[in-house]
């Protein structure tokens, strides 16, 4: 059921008591939703129980301190006690998608709530933004009711979302949340567009029934048309800059093998990685043999295969939620490495992360009647 | 009687011994009637803290065993190099060069030198690891070492034989590989992995052939007390006997053939499926999974040892005008035609001739070694000369004046078989000898045939006229289904596609896989009496795999669970359904019993949580590693 | 170039390509000695982490070599490798590696010939490739 929300006092004031409805009638019994730090300066994922601190909720805040998808499956993986709803941003709902796939996240009692994603800045840009005084919602609304997603004079979003071609929920995906926000190319200070999964909610919100408005349906092709164009030229930059081993090893030159990159990946859901398991806890002698093969050996020792093994066993699945990116202290642009391999991975095998929690992972699964080029003279 | 019963090859003689064996078992022993089943024993944990390549009690000392295969490898790789090699690597405490590492004095020099040197880790450098395998790891046991810390380094076929032609490079390639296995045990935990017992032995047999030693089997295996499965492709039992109607020696084996039918068709515990086919085998010793076509129904059984009895077959010719001309017959044909057998429609390949009524027979010329002991055949079908013999006296049996010429290359009639080819010569049965490349010349003459030899003997060119040319095809394998049977089960053939023994003289019986066993002609041509003989040995190895307590499994799969995430793949992954999810732990489980060791759960297990005890992520790594050393 | 010797390192499935390279052995089928031979129970079970480590520790090739499809000696561990081929090929590609370093063959217990083939004709299209950009690279 499509429809309009009638916006009064503020956008994110009409969310907000639709979160409250939510979570006051009993349709959730808790919500997991970025609420403003105290001090104000970043938006944090909060599960929230009582109602009254969602005077704090900030579901517009341009800010992504952590992929949602990841607490949300510390929250519900090993049985939640009621139906949590989750807002989103629809990276994080590909991400809860693809983690359902693998146990990590619980998608039964959770009620999905997504949003048009207006870009993200860093958490430090965002922090030093609200330090500045400067409000980051209301001119990105402004600027979404004319159809454009443009950041702050002087700031930049996050390179993962000046890439980010699926900022929609339920737009080119075969899986939408129960609750999908539209606020781009819709005048979003008197109305919301609103997407529900099932009639019930409709009433219980006050919904009132419509067609998709021309308009909006053009906004979104336009900027899915501008991020895809963005997407394909940093993986045209990216194969500029890498295209063979020194170029390569130049990427990552800086890497200080931090390995936050892998930690704050949702993906990536070990328990702990491999690379910091007793397989690489290598006795000092293998050090001294490889520096005797090899002349020498950069410690600390795998850099590169510690990349390389990610993108084997994770970029199949990378959701581009571009975490990586904005965790890494030398700069590397994990996520466009990761996206632009992801890419070829996945176009490889027609998979889509984060579409459908029914469509079987890359390596879960296999055809007898694929890839029969491989394996032959 | 074991010993001398004529000049049969060694792995035959091994076989009888076997057999003799068994008749001496029968007699004092019965197998006991229920599985054994061991207590459980799952400790397989490891340390806590995931850091345990190298325990302080436990330098790594490896011993490093360099096998010369009875000297055979010494023409190609340069031992003393790879021994000063060896004592150079890291870890390797001990180098010594034995004769024969897999025989007796071999394995007892090993067990005192790790005993003396307090070793702790083995590199047995020889043959391949298919071969043996169960002779290490008793060794192993009897060191009270953990089996992972054995490594076998395929000096043998990998380096010497495939670089025969090079010995500079075979022995680059045999210290490579050793530099591999030391690599790959330097880097294996020392902790003791405890394997887990298998919980249930199937105490059931598939017999696969019912011919002459399928049948052996299966009635030696319901002496013993053993449930068998007995599986024929075709709609009768009986096999190749069908076309045998009497040994050289005069055993009425028509009258063995009907005796033995009988008999599996009464035995209780012999199941006969006939138009019945293998088209699924998977598992270990002791517990093997089956499918079995039917008709059109597959069955799934479950079997602790399997016989391979899947027999061969009279070799079929093109030369010396064979489907060409009436008149020009196998040995076989003519075995028929003598016991006066008619035209088998079903078997196609059968000539016309046969319907020749042998009294119009005046004069009959045998060729032997037809396609055989040649490029495409190189291998001696063995019985063939005593075919020969054996006709060749019928004929004269039947009628004295009857001409008989055999044109031979060496008669080779083994032991006490002599006595009769010296009764053919008496008969007055002509013996010419040829050599290739001058093959004798076959003409047609009308309705006769014109036989030109050159005797090598006599050294003259000589021309018989023949009513009927009777053919030594041999016996030659049936490559395409022993070959699809092979690869089903995991074992190996040899280069003339007969099954290949695990070893000829001291496991005649063994296929390479522990618990499957071979007789009978698939293993290559030999006579009645050896195929009853190997059958038996055959039978008396499967039933003792049955009897006896389930090996403990060394190759399930197991879960760190302190490093599972409980995502699953290893479940979507297996497919035996041998993983499943402990909800309540959240932790992968691995069903011992269903796990067949495949590790394709360690591989989709992206944090090394799947592990396989004897194959762990660090010894892969440093493999590689070792692989990469110029 | 001339004399450059090409490193192989092989995963070989314990039923069907290792049992060819034995069977290789026995025959006395000549071949490169370019090849150190890693035994696999199956071709299923190869961790593509091997292959990176093999390709980033320098080794000028890799051969995989699994049951024909339909063969597997575990009905389906072929077909997954061949899937985690499929990654390794598109990611070592994307990263500037060649992938075509990297082979997946089906070779089964008697094709000891086609083994002994395979290795022969990998090293002369590595020979033709020249060393891998990882060899003696220590900066990996």
């Amino acid at each position: 059921m499509d429809g309009w929300l009638e916006v009064h006092d503020s956008t994110e004031q009409t969310i907000n008591r639709l979160l409250e409805t939510l979570l006051t009638s009993g349709v959730v019994d808790g919500l997991l939703v970025p609420l403003r730090t105290p001090d104000g300066r970043n938006a944090v994922p909060t599960l929230v129980r009582d109602p009254a601190l969602l005077e704090r909720a900030a579901p517009l805040a341009p800010v992504l301190p952590v992929n949602g998808a990841t607490v949300l499956g510390r929250i519900t993986a090993t049985g939640a006690p009621g139906r949590v709803g989750a807002v989103l941003r629809n990276c994080e709902l590909r991400t809860a998608v693809e983690l359902s796939k693998v146990q990590q996240v619980l998608l039964d009692d959770v009620l999905l709530i997504g949003m048009d994603c207006l870009g993200a800045y860093g958490v430090e840009d965002y922090a030093r933004l609200v330090e500045e005084g400067l409000d980051a919602v209301t001119p990105a609304l402004m600027a979404a009711r004319e159809g454009g997603v443009e950041p702050l004079p002087g700031y930049a979003f996050r390179p993962a979302c000046t890439m980010c071609e699926r900022p929609i929920p339920g737009v080119g995906e075969s899986y939408a949340p129960h609750i999908a926000i539209g606020l781009l190319g819709v005048p979003n200070d008197e109305r919301l567009w609103v997407s529900l999964r099932d009639e019930e909610l409709g009433e219980a919100l006050g919904l009132e029934p419509a067609e998709e408005p021309a308009g909006r349906i053009e906004a979104v092709r336009a900027l899915v048309a501008a991020r895809t164009a963005e997407r394909d030229r940093r993986f045209a930059a990216f194969h500029e800059r890498v295209h063979d081993a020194s170029s390569l090893l130049a990427e990552f030159a800086t890497c200080i093998l931090c390995q936050n990159c892998m930690r704050v990946c949702p993906i990536c859901y070990c328990k702990e990685c491999i690379f910091r398991t007793d397989v690489f806890d290598h006795p000092s002698a293998r050090y001294w043999d490889w520096a005797a093969r090899k002349g020498g050996v950069r410690l600390p020792s795998d850099t590169l295969l510690f990349h390389v093994t990610r993108m084997l066993h994770m970029a199949h699945a990378c959701v581009g939620c571009g975490m990586c990116s904005d965790a890494c202290p030398s700069g590397i642009p994990v996520a466009d490495i990761f996206r632009t391999v992801g890419r070829a991975v996945q176009a490889r095998f027609g998979y889509v992360p984060g579409r459908d929690p029914a469509e079987e992972m890359v390596i879960a699964t296999f055809r007898e009647d694929e890839l029969r080029e491989l394996g032959e003279r | 009687m074991v010993g001398w019963s004529g000049g049969r090859v060694v792995n035959v003689v091994a076989a009888s011994a076997a057999a003799a064996a068994l008749a001496a078992t029968t007699l004092t022993t019965r197998p006991p009637d229920h599985p054994t089943t061991r207590p459980p024993d799952h400790s397989t944990t490891r340390p806590p803290n995931h850091s345990t390549t190298q325990p302080p009690d436990h330098p790594t000392t490896i011993g490093l065993f360099l096998c010369t295969c009875h000297g055979a490898l010494e023409g190609t790789l340069d031992f003393p190099a790879l021994v000063a090699t060896g004592k150079r690597m890291r870890g390797v405490a001990y180098v010594e060069r034995l004769e024969a590492a897999c025989e007796e004095t071999g394995l007892a020099a090993i067990e005192r030198a790790v005993a003396e040197g307090d070793l702790n880790r083995v590199v047995v450098a020889g043959c391949s690891p298919h071969l043996y395998a169960d002779r290490f790891e008793a060794l192993m046991a009897r060191l009270n070492l953990p089996p992972r810390l054995l490594a076998r380094a395929n000096i043998r076929e990998g380096a010497a034989w495939a670089h025969i032609a090079d010995p500079a490079a075979a022995t680059a390639v045999a210290r490579g590989v050793l530099e591999m296995a030391v690599a790959g045990l330097r880097e294996t935990p020392y902790h003791p992995f405890n394997p887990r017992p298998q919980e249930t032995v199937a105490r059931r047999v598939l017999v696969l052939g019912g011919g002459l030693a399928g049948m052996t089997a299966a009635l030696t295996l319901a002496d013993l007390g053993v449930e068998c499965d007995l599986v024929e492709r075709e709609p009768q039992l009986g096999g190749n006997l069908h076309d045998i109607h009497h040994t050289l020696e005069g055993l009425d084996t028509q009258t063995l053939l009907a005796s033995l039918v009988e008999r599996v068709r009464q035995a209780e515990r012999v199941h006969v499926w006939t138009e019945a086919e293998l088209v699924g085998w998977s598992g270990v010793r002791g517990n093997f999974a089956a499918r079995i076509r039917v008709n059109d129904e597959v069955r799934s059984e479950r079997y602790g040892a399997l016989i391979v009895a899947t027999g061969a077959e009279e070799a079929t010719t093109t030369e010396y005008l064979y489907g060409q001309h009436p008149r020009v017959v196998t040995q076989r044909e003519l075995e028929r035609m003598i016991a006066g057998g008619r035209r088998q429609e079903a078997g196609g390949k059968m000539w016309a001739s046969c319907f020749l009524p042998l009294d119009s027979c005046r004069s009959v010329v045998m060729i032997q070694c037809v396609g055989s002991r040649d490029e495409t055949r190189p291998y001696c079908s063995r019985v063939c000369c005593a075919q020969a013999v054996k006709n060749a006296l019928a004929l004269k049996r039947l009628d004295p004046t009857i001409e008989v010429s055999i044109l031979f290359r060496d008669v080779r009639t083994l032991g006490t078989q002599e006595l009769y080819y010296r009764q053919a010569r008496r008969a007055g049965v002509r013996f010419l000898r040829y050599e290739p490349p001058a093959k004798p010349v076959v003409e047609a003459d009308g309705d006769r045939l014109r036989v030109t030899v050159h005797d090598t003997l006599y050294d003259e060119t000589v021309t018989l006229e023949a009513d009927l040319l009777a053919l030594s095809t041999g016996i030659a394998p049936r490559e395409d289904s022993n070959r699809a049977l092979a690869a089903m089960v995991g074992v190996m053939l040899d280069e003339d596609g007969f099954f290949a023994e695990a070893h000829p003289k001291l496991r005649p019986t063994d296929l390479a896989r522990p618990g499957i066993f071979l007789c009978g002609l698939a293993y290559g041509p030999r006579f009645v009496t050896e195929s009853i003989a190997q059958a038996r040995a055959a039978a008396l190895r499967a039933a003792l795999t049955v009897t006896r307590p389930g090996e403990p499994r060394r190759d399930v799969a197991t879960v760190e669970a302190d490093l599972c995430s409980f995502c699953g793949l290893c479940v979507a992954a297996c497919p035996y359904g041998a993983r499943v999810l402990d909800e309540e732990e959240r932790v992968a489980r691995v069903l011992d019993s269903l796990c067949q060791g495949c590790g394709v759960c360690v591989a989709v297990c992206p944090n090394g949580a799947s592990r396989q005890p004897a194959f762990e992520p660090v010894q892969a790594l440093a493999l590689v590693d070792a692989a990469l050393i110029e | 170039m001339t004399d450059f010797e090409p490193r192989i390192v092989a995963f070989l499935c314990n039923w069907c390509t290792y049992t060819a390279s034995d069977l290789a052995g026995t025959s006395r089928i000549q071949y490169p000695p370019n090849v150190r031979i890693i035994r696999l129970m199956c071709s299923g079970q190869l961790d593509p982490i091997y292959v990176a480590k093999a390709v980033l520790e320098g080794a000028d090739g890799v051969l995989i070599g699994g049951c024909h499809p339909g063969d597997c000696h575990y009905q389906s561990g072929n077909y997954k490798a061949r899937r985690r081929v499929a990654i390794i090929h598109q990611v070592l590609e994307q990263l500037g590696f060649d992938p075509d370093r990297v082979w997946l063959r089906w070779i089964s217990a008697s094709e000891g010939q086609y083994f002994a083939d395979t290795v022969t004709e990998m090293v002369a299209a590595l020979k033709e490739k020249g060393p891998s950009p990882f060899r003696r690279q220590w900066s990996v």
